[in-house]
This record gives structure tokens, C-alpha cells and sequence, in this order.
């Protein structure tokens, strides 16, 4: 397919128009344009155009406020859209890599995907007699063969119960950093900047992408990010043990609590930077994402803002 | 590209259908995995169809399922699009003055203009992007988006050359 391109005249009532809006149109130019024009019916014809499309094309949002059409196209135009091109490729489609454009492949072969909606909590058995128990809005790839069994966590949380196979490692994968079950029972959550380990039963070991290692045994905990392995306070426990739908906090930050929340929340929950700063305590129920908003309301000096019956905005008072 | 008019109707139909049997069921469990919502999963796996069926020839399709992946990554990525202007646009509206607030069905149609110029400036690089909407919506002239940018005059001619012309062009196929 031939890519579309201009005809002369509508280069040339291109680059008139730009001139025009250019602020330093002269004298000179302007009598230059009109003789232009007024040579034939095409150069005419390409200006009408050109005035027709874009005039039929901003007509839309004529009637907004100013700047807020302005500000919302800038917005969404900056480099983030180029951050989500790059995570789109990421964690996307990416058929190909898994080889399902094989003829022959099966649709339940090795590779299977689990993933979990927004306020659901859901325990998978795997072939060899482990589980998995997904946490809200959790993505979780599953390959196991002959000599392994390895999971990826795309997304969220995952509680894994491993049976114990000598031959082949349960290994769960994350961007961070890898963990080895040696033993029984852990769980694994996905952040934005880092993955976090509690181990319930027995032992992991955790091996982050820049070669640190770290062995964890049962009550233990740590954090895999870009800087390696660092163990977190037993008291943060309970900061991850979303598996009963409860979470605990002793003072730490409302942004800890709004991101625990988020994967049982339909709809944007926004936290404003000085909010999300302020020090909370308590026993919150995920499941109930509405309650846990309307006492927050009570115990910390917040305004919370609601729109469109999805998006919600929660701000310092 | 054959001509569908070489194309019988019923065998188009019997193509379509053998399409989709074969293939549906399996876009929407990819998509419900990797998307996590049923309920977008079906919405762009049934999209993906209905670009399939404005194909002229369906039955020349060698590698079906790369086909609707190509299509589906498409639509999942406009939608994204969406998303984010969305979310720009709210982000905005919750730091104007409590007067201005636009209602339900206010805010619906301007996302809908929004989205579609949105999609008329694909493409663009953000500082182009920017001095087009810059000039097109704030009236501002070159010199006062020079000094915005940190260009040269020239340099947003050249960028509002470049924005005029992507609009244009993109008008021009609808």
C-alpha cells in the first residue's frame, strides 16, 4: 500500500498556513499568498480543504473550556505514552515467544496463563500437585516440563503451596529477581520497583538480576529490587498476607494501604502526593474496598472526591 | 489482492465461520489472560473479528492467528490510548474550579473529540505534537512557542508543518 502523500498544492496550503499562524507573516508574503490563491482553481481547492478538515477536526471540542482540552492532549502525548508502548511490548500479547503460532500446538499445553479480576481471589492446581493462590488483578504464566516447574509473575500476588519434587526446582520468576522454593509454602507479590518474599513454611532462596542471593527460612521476609536482596522486618508480615482478604498496618504510609487496595477497587482510585504520605494504623478489609474508604475518611484528615461513579480522588484536607 | 467480487458470497460466509470456530474461543482466552477482564477480552476479541470480516478475502489468509494478533495488539493499544486520555483528562478536570465541572454526558462527547484528535496526531513527536496544539488551540505564535520549547522559530515552522500535514493526511482516509 502506497503511503498517502500531498499533492503540490496542498504542500504549498500547508506551508501557507503555517506561515500565517506564524505571527511574522509580512507584507510581502501576504500579497505572495493571495496571488497564489487566485492563480487556479486547485491551489483553491487545496486551501478550502485544508480549512474544512482541520475546522470539521477541533469542531469537536470547541465547546470545552480552553485550556482543559489543551492541557488533557499534552498530557497524554508525553513521554509516558512512550513508557506504555515500551510496556505494552513487555508484558504484551508477545504470541510469538510462546510459540502458539506453531501448527500443531495445543491450546492446554505446557504453557498456560492464570490471571484473576478486580476483587477476586482464586486458588489454582497445578499438574504436579501444588497450588496457587492468586491475589486480586494477578497474572501468573505457568511452564513446566521434564526438568522444571517455572512460574512468571506478570502481575500482583501470588501464595504458592509446592509438593516436593526432587527432580525438578519450583522456580517463580519476576523482573526483579528469581525464587527458588526449597521448601513448602511463600508467598510472592510484584511491585512497581521491587518484588517482595514471605516465606511461611521451610525456605527460599532469592536470587535478584544483579547476582545477589539470599536464603529466607519460615517468618522471614525480603525485598528483591534493582540493588540486590534486602530483608524487611518480620513485623511487615502482615502488610502482605492479603490471602484472608485482611491487611494490617502498624504506621506506615496510606500509600501502602491505597496500593493493597487497588486490585479490589473497580475503578481509579487517585491519591494525592501529600496524602499519600500521612501515617496509618489499623486492620483493613480488602474485600470491602468502599468501607475501607469511608473510614479513612473518619480517622485522617483526607477529602475524598468522587466522579463519574469510577474515578476516585482522595486528597489531604 | 483478490477482488472479492471472485469471491462467492456463501463461500466468504463459510470462511468466516470456519474463522471463527477455530479461532475465537482461543483470542479471548489469550486475551482474558492477558488482559484480566472478561469483559475487555471480549470487546476487543470480538472487535478483531469484525475487522477480520471487512477483509476482502478472508480465505487467503495464510497464518490466521498472527493475523488477529497483529489486529488485537492494535485495538489494545488504541484502547490504552483511551485510557490515558482519560485519565489525563480527569486529572485536569479534578484541579479546575468546582464551577466548571462538565456533566456525565458533557464529559463523554469531549472525550470522544479528544480521543479522535488524539489519533490524529499519532505519530507525532511530543515537542511537535506540542507546538501544533500550541498554535492550533492557544493561538500562540512561533516565537512565543520557541521560547516555550527551548527551539527555534524555524524549528516549530517546521513542527507545525509537520502537524498540519498529519492531520491533514489522516482526515484525508476518513
Amino acid at each position: 500500500m502506497k503511503p498517502p502523500r500531498l499533492s503540490p498544492e496542498e504542500s504549498a496550503a500547508i506551508e501557507w498556513l503555517a506561515l500565517q499562524r506564524s505571527g511574522r507573516m509580512s507584507d510581502t508574503e501576504r500579497r505572495r499568498f493571495e496571488g497564489w490563491l487566485a492563480e487556479n482553481e486547485r491551489h483553491r481547492g487545496a486551501w478550502e480543504r485544508l480549512q474544512r478538515r482541520l475546522d470539521s477536526a477541533f469542531a469537536g471540542i470547541a465547546g470545552q473550556p480552553a485550556d482543559l482540552a489543551q492541557k488533557t492532549l499534552l498530557s497524554a502525548g508525553s513521554s509516558r505514552r512512550q513508557a506504555l508502548r515500551g510496556a505494552l511490548a513487555l508484558a504484551g500479547l508477545g504470541l510469538g515467544g510462546l510459540g502458539l503460532t506453531r501448527p500443531g500446538m495445543p491450546l492446554d499445553g505446557l504453557v498456560a496463563d492464570l490471571s484473576t479480576a478486580t476483587g477476586e481471589r482464586r486458588r489454582f492446581a497445578l499438574a504436579d500437585g501444588s497450588s496457587v493462590l492468586l491475589n486480586a488483578q494477578s497474572r501468573v504464566d505457568i511452564d513446566y516440563d521434564g526438568q522444571q516447574r517455572r512460574l512468571y509473575l506478570r502481575r500482583g500476588a501470588l501464595l504458592a503451596e509446592v509438593t516436593a519434587d526432587a527432580r525438578r526446582p519450583f522456580v517463580v520468576e519476576t523482573p526483579f529477581g528469581r525464587v527458588r522454593a526449597l521448601g513448602t509454602r511463600f508467598s510472592i507479590a510484584l511491585g512497581e520497583r521491587e518484588t517482595t518474599v514471605w516465606v511461611q513454611e521451610a525456605q527460599v532462596r532469592l536470587e535478584s538480576r544483579s547476582g545477589d542471593s539470599l536464603v529466607l527460612a519460615a517468618g522471614e521476609g525480603a525485598r528483591l529490587d534493582p540493588d540486590g536482596c534486602q530483608r524487611l522486618e518480620a513485623q511487615r508480615r502482615s502488610e502482605f498476607a492479603w490471602q484472608d482478604g485482611w491487611l494490617e498496618l502498624h504506621d506506615r504510609p496510606l500509600e501502602t494501604l491505597i496500593a493493597a487496595l487497588r486490585p479490589y477497587h473497580r475503578g481509579h482510585l487517585r491519591l494525592s502526593r501529600d496524602a499519600a504520605d500521612l501515617r496509618i494504623s489499623g486492620l483493613f478489609p480488602l474485600d470491602d474496598s468502599e468501607q475501607v474508604l469511608a473510614s479513612l475518611e473518619e480517622i485522617l484528615p483526607l477529602r475524598i472526591h468522587r466522579y463519574l461513579g469510577w474515578w476516585t480522588n482522595i486528597e489531604h484536607s | 489482492m483478490t477482488a472479492s467480487s471472485q469471491v462467492s458470497p456463501a463461500l466468504r460466509l463459510q470462511v468466516l465461520h470456519r474463522l471463527f470456530g477455530e479461532h475465537h474461543g482461543w483470542l479471548f482466552g489469550r486475551l482474558r489472560a492477558r488482559l484480566g477482564c472478561a469483559h475487555d477480552a471480549a470487546d476487543i476479541a470480538s472487535e478483531t473479528f469484525t475487522q477480520v470480516v471487512a477483509l476482502d478475502d478472508p480465505g487467503a489468509i495464510r497464518e490466521p492467528r498472527a493475523l488477529l494478533t497483529t489486529i488485537a495488539k492494535r485495538l489494545i493499544y488504541a484502547s490504552w490510548r483511551r485510557r490515558d486520555l482519560e485519565r489525563a483528562y480527569l486529572e485536569v478536570l479534578a484541579q479546575q474550579p468546582e464551577a466548571v465541572q462538565p456533566s456525565p454526558e458533557e464529559t463523554v462527547l469531549a472525550l470522544e473529540a479528544l480521543a479522535a484528535i488524539d489519533q490524529l496526531l499519532d505519530g507525532l513527536s511530543p515537542k511537535a505534537r506540542a507546538a501544533f496544539l500550541y498554535s492550533q488551540l492557544e493561538g500562540l505564535n512561533y516565537t512565543e512557542i520557541a521560547s516555550r520549547l527551548g527551539v527555534s522559530v524555524t524549528r516549530v515552522h517546521q513542527y507545525v508543518v509537520k502537524g498540519l500535514t498529519t492531520c491533514y493526511l489522516a482526515l484525508e482516509a476518513a
